[in-house]
């Protein structure tokens, strides 16, 4: 079953130098219960994905083409039906939950204000629901800690408490914007192994936004790797971890020093940097930078195309010239 | 590169760094902060020692106890050259002290923004022999040297906002290097930038010590970074080295609890055998270095923790018999 459908995605922001297609006709789907990781570097427009979803972008960001959860079309909302959606049905962990609390009220008052504004429930239910939630996400003492501010939480432990919040509403999808980075190690796994209990226990949708591809291989089910506002590659993540596909995908992998790389041989870092938003390249966006191009890709951009069953690729490697899928 | 590896260079002896905790109005010092406590380690010339640990371990501290940012509370530190030994301390003389650089975690706040990438490249060559009052010579050594880190001589005038992440830690890569140091120390060079870059500025700094025979103090906490570029690891854990060893040996055959768990908790990069998010892991976190736990300061999170690590601190012992292995855990201590 599909929860969440996504299809020709365009989020554009008019900006003094010219346009910036930040987000650029991406099409995907998320299953119900399963997890999806967006992968890339900065800047290739896999955050403005999440906000897009969210409808929380700035007023200079034109977003077109349709976001389908349970087949009803959140671009065509009012923006009051809006509010309802957002954390009733789809909510949002932040990057930085040192910053997406406010630091002036307790956690507990941050609770209730959400539980507040979505359910008619009374003073101590609320406080119940919260409590509950809190103990879900494994905080020590959640009846004290309830009564506490942002800044009494260590990093790893206000995580948490982002996730809580998220899910206080038990909502159908849950977009993950770089859970675990700044974290420490110890801490990243813990906050995997939770996401992956609570996800479990919900049986909720949860699209994770993050550039480790670390973290992807072990919460993921399926990854979709973005490049410019663009997908290049999509596929279930054991495909993607044992034989990549695009050229920008083993790249990314290739990159990261791992534990078998031996010592003295030199890391691969992709050549050249990614394009200014204002100058891409006119056919395939990864032309200048790929290591096995051909000249036909410099003016034709690849189409998005299914090769084998679940397995999407944007590259003239795997696509016959007339549209089709060579083997 | 092991040939290289000679005779020691750094001898860092007994340091402790403690920062006072105060309070009420007539600033009490209520407590300490003891952010390292009691290391001795050596490098050797041309190796790179990686320290790795959790925020808060005090690697960081240590780091800038080497290049003379901080004051030990106590102990010592040899900077050991072929004219002789020097103590780092505010007296260090002008031409050893450069010698000793240090490369910032993070490029967006560790260069000036008001200054051009010029400006901030030559003001520490202005000082030297070699280049006071030579313009020409310096701009054009400083065009050679971008052009290493593969920057044209156009970025001379550039201001840091007008540079990517990357190229900006090329930029501060630079200015540590242009001053010919023979140690480094790289706070987390690489952590705020994407895995291609931090390739790229990977392989950069390997080539520098191989064109001038570097020592780096490597900080880090990513332990596949650790393994790879380092000769030596350092473990520490709230304030303390608790295990070091050559990287190889550390990561297969790894003794301290702490160790263990830290390897145990890395994501691996590889398809995943068993149920998403059953990660063996650490419980609990890092205890503030404040209220320090009695005897082993692992002791809390330790699954092996028995009566004797809450009475005594296990010291550093040997495990092999050249003494590359040490380890600071009880179960280890045969005596």
């Amino acid at each position: 079953m599909k929860l969440l459908e996504v299809k020709n995605l365009k989020t554009h922001f008019k900006t003094l130098d010219g346009l910036v297609k930040a987000v650029d006709g991406i099409t995907f789907d998320v299953e119900k219960g399963k997890i999806l990781g967006i992968v890339g570097e900065t800047g290739c427009g896999k955050s403005v994905t999440g906000l897009s979803i969210m409808r929380l972008l700035p007023s200079t960001a034109h977003v077109s083409g349709e976001i389908l959860l349970n087949g009803e079309d959140l671009l065509k909302l009012p923006i009051k039906k809006m509010e309802k959606i957002r954390q009733k049905k789809i909510s949002l962990i932040f990057q930085e939950p040192m910053v997406a609390f406010d630091p002036l009220y307790t956690i507990g008052q941050q609770f209730l204000e959400v539980l507040n504004q979505h359910e008619n429930l009374s003073e101590d239910e609320a406080y119940e629901r919260s409590i509950k939630m809190l103990e879900l996400v494994e905080i020590p003492d959640p009846k004290k800690r309830f009564n506490e501010y942002p800044h009494e939480f260590s990093g790893g432990m206000i995580q948490r408490v982002m996730i809580a919040l998220a899910l206080l509403d038990d909502p159908q999808l849950v977009i993950a914007d770089e859970p675990t980075t700044g974290l420490d190690v110890s801490i990243q796994a813990q906050i995997i192994n939770l996401m992956a209990d609570v996800q479990k226990k919900m049986r909720t949708s949860t699209i994770l936004i993050t550039h480790d591809m670390g973290v992807v291989a072990e919460l993921a089910d399926e990854v979709m790797v973005m490049y410019t506002g663009k997908i290049v590659e999509r596929a279930p993540v054991k495909d993607i971890v044992e034989s990549p596909l695009h050229p920008y995908t083993k790249g990314l992998i290739e990159a990261i020093p791992k534990l078998n790389t031996p010592k003295g041989e030199k890391l691969k870092p992709i050549p050249g940097m990614v394009p200014s938003p204002f100058d891409l390249p006119k056919g395939c966006k990864f032309y200048p930078r790929c290591p096995v191009r051909m000249d036909y890709c410099k003016d034709h951009e690849p189409p998005y195309v299914e090769v084998e069953p679940n397995r999407f690729i944007s590259c003239w490697r795997f696509t016959d010239k007339e549209g089709g899928h060579s083997s | 590169m092991n040939q290289t590896i000679t005779d020691e260079i750094l001898q860092i002896e007994n340091v402790k760094m403690y920062f006072p905790v105060k309070k009420g109005i007539f600033r009490r010092v209520i407590g300490y902060v003891k952010a390292v406590d009691d290391i001795s380690l050596s490098l050797k010339k041309g190796e790179t020692l990686c320290l790795v640990g959790e925020s808060g371990s005090g690697k960081t501290t240590l780091g800038k106890v080497v290049v003379g940012l901080y004051k030990a509370t106590e102990g010592k530190i040899f900077y050991k050259t072929e004219e002789g030994t020097y103590e780092i301390s505010k007296k260090l003389p002008l031409n050893v002290r450069q010698k000793i650089q240090m490369i910032f975690q993070n490029p967006y706040s560790s260069l000036d923004p008001r200054l051009t990438v010029e400006r901030t490249l030559s003001e520490g060559l202005e000082m030297t022999e070699k280049f006071k009052s030579k313009p020409k010579e310096l701009s054009s050594y400083l065009a050679t040297l971008l052009e290493q880190v593969g920057l044209s001589k156009e970025y001379l005038f550039r201001y840091p906002h007008e540079l990517s992440g990357g190229q900006r830690q090329r930029v501060a890569l630079v200015r540590a290097m242009s001053l010919e140091p023979d140690l480094v120390v790289c706070d987390e060079p690489t952590s705020a930038l994407d895995v291609s870059v931090q390739a790229q500025v990977v392989n950069l700094l390997q080539d520098f010590q191989d064109k001038l025979n570097l020592t780096y103090l490597f900080i880090t906490h990513d332990m596949a970074l650790a393994k790879y570029i380092s000769d030596r690891i350092a473990v520490m854990y709230l304030g303390k080295v608790v295990e070091i060893a050559n990287g190889e040996e550390l990561f297969s055959n790894p003794l301290h609890p702490y160790t263990k768990a830290l390897l145990q908790s890395l994501p691996r990069f590889e398809a995943r055998t068993s149920e998403k998010g059953k990660k063996n892991t650490l419980k609990g976190e890092i205890p503030s270095p404040i209220n320090m736990p009695s005897g082993c300061r692992f002791r809390t999170r330790c699954p092996y923790a028995t009566k004797i690590c809450e009475k005594i601190e296990p010291t550093l012992i040997n495990v092999d018999e050249n003494g590359e292995h040490r380890v600071a855990c009880h179960l280890y201590d045969k005596s």
